[in-house]
């Protein structure tokens, strides 16, 4: 499936503009054309959503929102939206603004932050900034909800600069401390208890308080004045390198990592003239001629998202865990399906290194090579393991291969490769042909010689190196 | 598996001639030669030391930490914060310890327990991600590939076991990262049983790593193959102990207990990594800190007890670092910024315990922070120099002081 064709193209397209997708999906989008299957994915608030389960009936007994449940209904969006490129790009910015659960320590905070980042996800970049800026949960997660006049906390004004916006080298320690003032009397305003009692009824809002705020002469590189955090949000924006360290970010989550200078140059301009619209820059990505290249096929790490939700997305787990049933159970019986039906996916993903809601750092996920190493190959082998139990799914011969007749072991090897999407060369199908049919000898019984078939095939189709890019 | 006693007993056990195949992982190949170059180059004792790092995420508040409890100013800039003198446990004339350090006491009190106050390095990075970069590759800009247990992984004359360095993680450490040789990174050594395949399957996923493809393959395979290795060596040694000690169940002591078990049973074991995040107490800082000194403390001391247990405790030394310590005026939010100069706890049967390092003043401080008085340099030269046996200056690319760390 290589770039030179139409579907290879738009096989390739679906990996990156989302988390991969189905045989049927694939079909569909080759059908309709690469063209409009970009713009399909560009222009999602065009494309009709599937059924999403309100989370606000995921709430446990005493009315609280548990973090984990929060997850696996983010999670189950990741594995049955029709906007797959707006939910990666959720992920994008829940990476680079990293607010983590563990801090933030409050459910409905984290629904109020994730659904911000699905609302913005192509938006302008200086939208995103001052929205996110004045969320009440990155205002609770660094802290900028105790930084006041006298007593300046300079958590979120340094990470807006080393992280958010310019990336490290590009500021003093003096532009962090005076940015921390500017950003004095940020803070939020919570629900009082009646509101409360009525859930979703009001959520925290942001709120500038006048007489927290120090309205003294700030300098922030260069530029001197009473600023407030709007202001360095625009100082910062107006640094040529903010543009080319957020272009080139996009470029390396979506095309492929550390572009070339000149590459780097040409996209920080047309983020720049386009006012920061990210859609414009994903749009010049997508058609660029590097996004079809060699150097760009197959060659970026699958993040867990990636991952296991591709592999959901393949096999349609929602659909074989009847999870469309979902919609017409109780709430507690809602919330007990949905955790058991994507716990398992959630637990894999955590002990690949990503669990959502918790970015182990303000800084995101490494991403890249360190998605790879011992411990997390080990994970990604298991996945497989985790697919054939019973529990979770038992997804089987019919699922995966349906009632075609093969020809020969290597047949249904091929099937497999083609139904995960898997670019793996004739040799290494070979390999994986040769020792599932040793297992013939040890398995009693042709249903469970095919289920073991399959088992062991995709331990090997996932944990071959092939398989560990998109 | 199967086989009662591993590759590594038999391996030692026959002695002799090894007849190595083309399935032989890289690791075993130099057990083989491992033996043949100790009788050819007549070394006469293999050093057998063992190193554990144990890193505290997030910038831990030093100047709680270790607190100067006679410096007024101490007590002037930590209104809110600081700990009342009566609370604290002094261990000098002028030095007290948090209140939850409190297990540690006994290790301090037998002189197992090394500080060095104000540790840190020259022109200070504030940024937790660059700081902690620069103490894992011990390169003050940042640049080097690899880390500085990872150096020493890779001069080890021969890969003698898959497992003779292992982060205990998810996520590697890039202090560990190393040019040669793969560090294997496994997240718990608790369901290593579950892990290990059949024989068959071993052979088949190891065939799948070969062969061509994109730059990241290789990456991709050495990851694996180690993780192949590290389980096979693992699966067939652990489970012949069980920790003599209970431990509590947060993040320090469930780290500290899988090591005891890990130095227990693989005795080709040289470097362990173990990380544990939640120090960047900006904000509320009082019981969150004292919740993580505390389960640090109650982690390493019995972890050094089960040490002691089974006659390690003079073969095994931890030691503990964060990235930086904070700002020493608190903040308007109960918590601390990030600052400089902190301190590294060394411990263990062999460590000359006390003071060492000058503690920071509170009246000369740099731009609010502790300067820092000890490059953290020195200790890592004295840990490869002096217990790892190692040589410093190679591993550090340059010359750094040994400190009085080892008895």
């Amino acid at each position: 499936m290589a770039l030179n064709t139409e579907r290879g193209k738009v096989a390739h397209l679906l990996r990156r503009a989302g988390f991969g997708a189905s045989l049927s999906e694939i079909d569909y989008h080759a059908k309709q054309g690469l063209d409009a299957t970009l713009e399909q994915l560009l222009n999602y608030g065009q494309v009709e959503e599937v059924e999403q389960i309100d989370v606000f009936q995921l709430t446990n007994n005493k009315g609280n929102l548990p973090a984990p449940i929060v997850s696996a209904w983010w999670l189950y969006r990741m594995m049955t939206t029709r906007r797959p490129l707006q939910a990666k790009l959720a992920l994008f910015w829940h990476d680079h603004f990293g607010c983590s659960a563990e801090k933030v320590q409050n459910g409905y905070l984290m629904v109020q932050h994730i659904n911000l980042l699905n609302e913005l996800a192509s938006s302008d970049f200086r939208n995103i900034l001052v929205s996110v800026a004045q969320d009440p949960t990155m205002l609770r997660f660094l802290d900028n909800n105790t930084n006041v006049k006298g007593k300046p906390n300079e958590n979120f004004a340094r990470e807006l600069m080393e992280l958010f916006t310019m990336g490290i080298g590009n500021y003093t320690e003096k532009d962090v401390q005076e940015a921390a003032r500017a950003f004095t009397g940020w803070t939020f305003q919570r629900p009082n208890r009646i509101q409360a009692a009525v859930k979703n009824a009001v959520e925290p809002q942001f709120i500038f308080r006048q007489g927290q705020h120090d309205a003294e002469i700030k300098t922030v590189l260069g530029v001197s004045g009473n600023l407030n955090g709007d202001d360095v949000i625009d100082i910062l924006l107006d640094q040529p390198i903010t543009a080319r360290y957020i272009a080139g970010k996009l470029w390396s989550w979506f095309v492929y990592e550390d572009p070339e200078e000149h590459i780097v140059d040409r996209i920080a301009a047309v983020f720049r003239d386009n006012n920061y619209s990210v859609k414009a820059l994903l749009r010049h990505m997508f058609t660029s001629e590097e996004f079809f290249s060699a150097k760009a096929e197959r060659a970026l790490y699958k993040s867990p998202a990636d991952f296991t939700v591709g592999i959901s997305r393949a096999v349609d787990l929602p659909g074989i865990l009847d999870l469309v049933s979902i919609f017409q159970e109780s709430d507690k019986e809602k919330r007990r399906l949905l955790r058991g039906a994507v716990g398992g996916v959630m637990g894999s993903m955590s002990n690949m290194g990503q669990q959502l809601l918790y970015p182990p750092t303000v800084a995101g996920w490494d991403g890249g090579a360190a998605w790879v190493n011992s411990a997390t190959m080990l994970e990604r082998i298991k996945f497989a393991d985790m697919m054939f139990e019973k529990k979770n799914g038992a997804i089987n011969w019919n699922y995966l291969v349906g009632n075609r007749r093969f020809e020969s072991v290597g047949d249904v090897v091929d099937r497999l490769c083609e139904v995960f999407d898997a670019g793996l060369p004739a040799e290494k199908r070979q390999i994986v042909a040769s020792h599932v049919e040793g297992l013939l000898d040890r398995t009693r019984g042709e249903e469970k010689y095919r289920q073991e078939m399959l088992h062991q095939a995709c331990r090997l189709i996932f944990g071959s190196p092939e398989f560990q890019f998109c | 598996m199967a086989d009662k006693h591993s590759r590594r007993d038999f391996l030692v056990r026959s002695g002799s001639v090894l007849a190595i195949g083309l399935l032989t992982p890289a690791w075993l190949r130099g057990v083989a030669l491992a033996q043949k170059t100790e009788r050819l180059n007549g070394v006469t004792a293999r050093n057998d030391n063992v190193l554990v790092v144990c890193q505290l995420s997030g910038g831990n508040d030093g100047l709680n930490t270790v607190i100067p409890y006679s410096v007024k100013d101490y007590y002037r800039l930590r209104p809110g914060i600081g700990i009342a003198e009566k609370e604290q446990i002094p261990i000098s004339d002028t030095l007290a310890l948090h209140p939850a350090l409190k297990p540690l006491k006994g290790l301090w009190d037998e002189g197992s327990l090394a500080i060095i106050n104000g540790a840190g390095y020259p022109e200070h990075n504030r940024s937790h991600f660059r700081s902690m970069k620069i103490w894992q590759t011990a390169s003050p800009d940042a640049q080097a590939t690899t880390g500085w247990l990872g150096n020493y992984l890779d001069q080890l004359q021969n890969p003698v076991s898959p497992v003779a360095g292992l982060c205990l993680d998810t996520s590697a450490s890039p202090a560990m990262t190393a040019g040669r040789v793969s560090v294997p990174t496994i997240a718990s050594l608790d369901d290593i049983s579950e892990l290990a395949g059949t024989q068959d399957a071993e052979e088949a996923m190891r065939a799948i790593q070969q062969m061509g493809g994109n730059g990241g393959f290789a990456h991709v395979s050495q990851s694996t193959n180690s993780a192949l290795d590290a389980v096979h060596e693992l699966n067939s040694m652990l489970g012949k102990y069980e920790n003599v000690i209970e431990y509590k169940d947060d993040k320090f002591s469930s780290g500290f207990r899988q090591l005891a078990k890990l130095i227990a049973v693989s005795p080709l074991t040289r470097v362990a990594y173990l990380s544990v995040g939640g120090f960047d107490t900006h904000a509320g800082q009082a019981d969150k800190h004292a919740e993580l000194l505390g389960n640090f403390a109650a982690g390493l001391s019995s972890f050094m007890e089960e040490m002691a247990q089974i006659g390690m405790r003079d073969k095994v030394t931890v030691l503990a670092f964060s990235e930086f310590g904070r700002r020493v005026k608190e903040n308007g939010s109960g918590g601390t910024d990030h600052g400089q100069a902190g301190p590294i706890f060394i411990a263990g049967g062999a460590v000359k315990g006390g003071l060492h390092g000058e503690y920071p003043s509170l009246s000369d401080l740099d731009d609010g922070d502790l300067r820092y008085s000890t490059d953290f340099r020195k200790v890592y030269a004295t840990v490869l120099d002096r217990w790892l046996a190692a040589d410093s200056e190679k591993l550090l690319g340059g010359r750094f002081d040994n400190l009085p760390l080892f008895a």
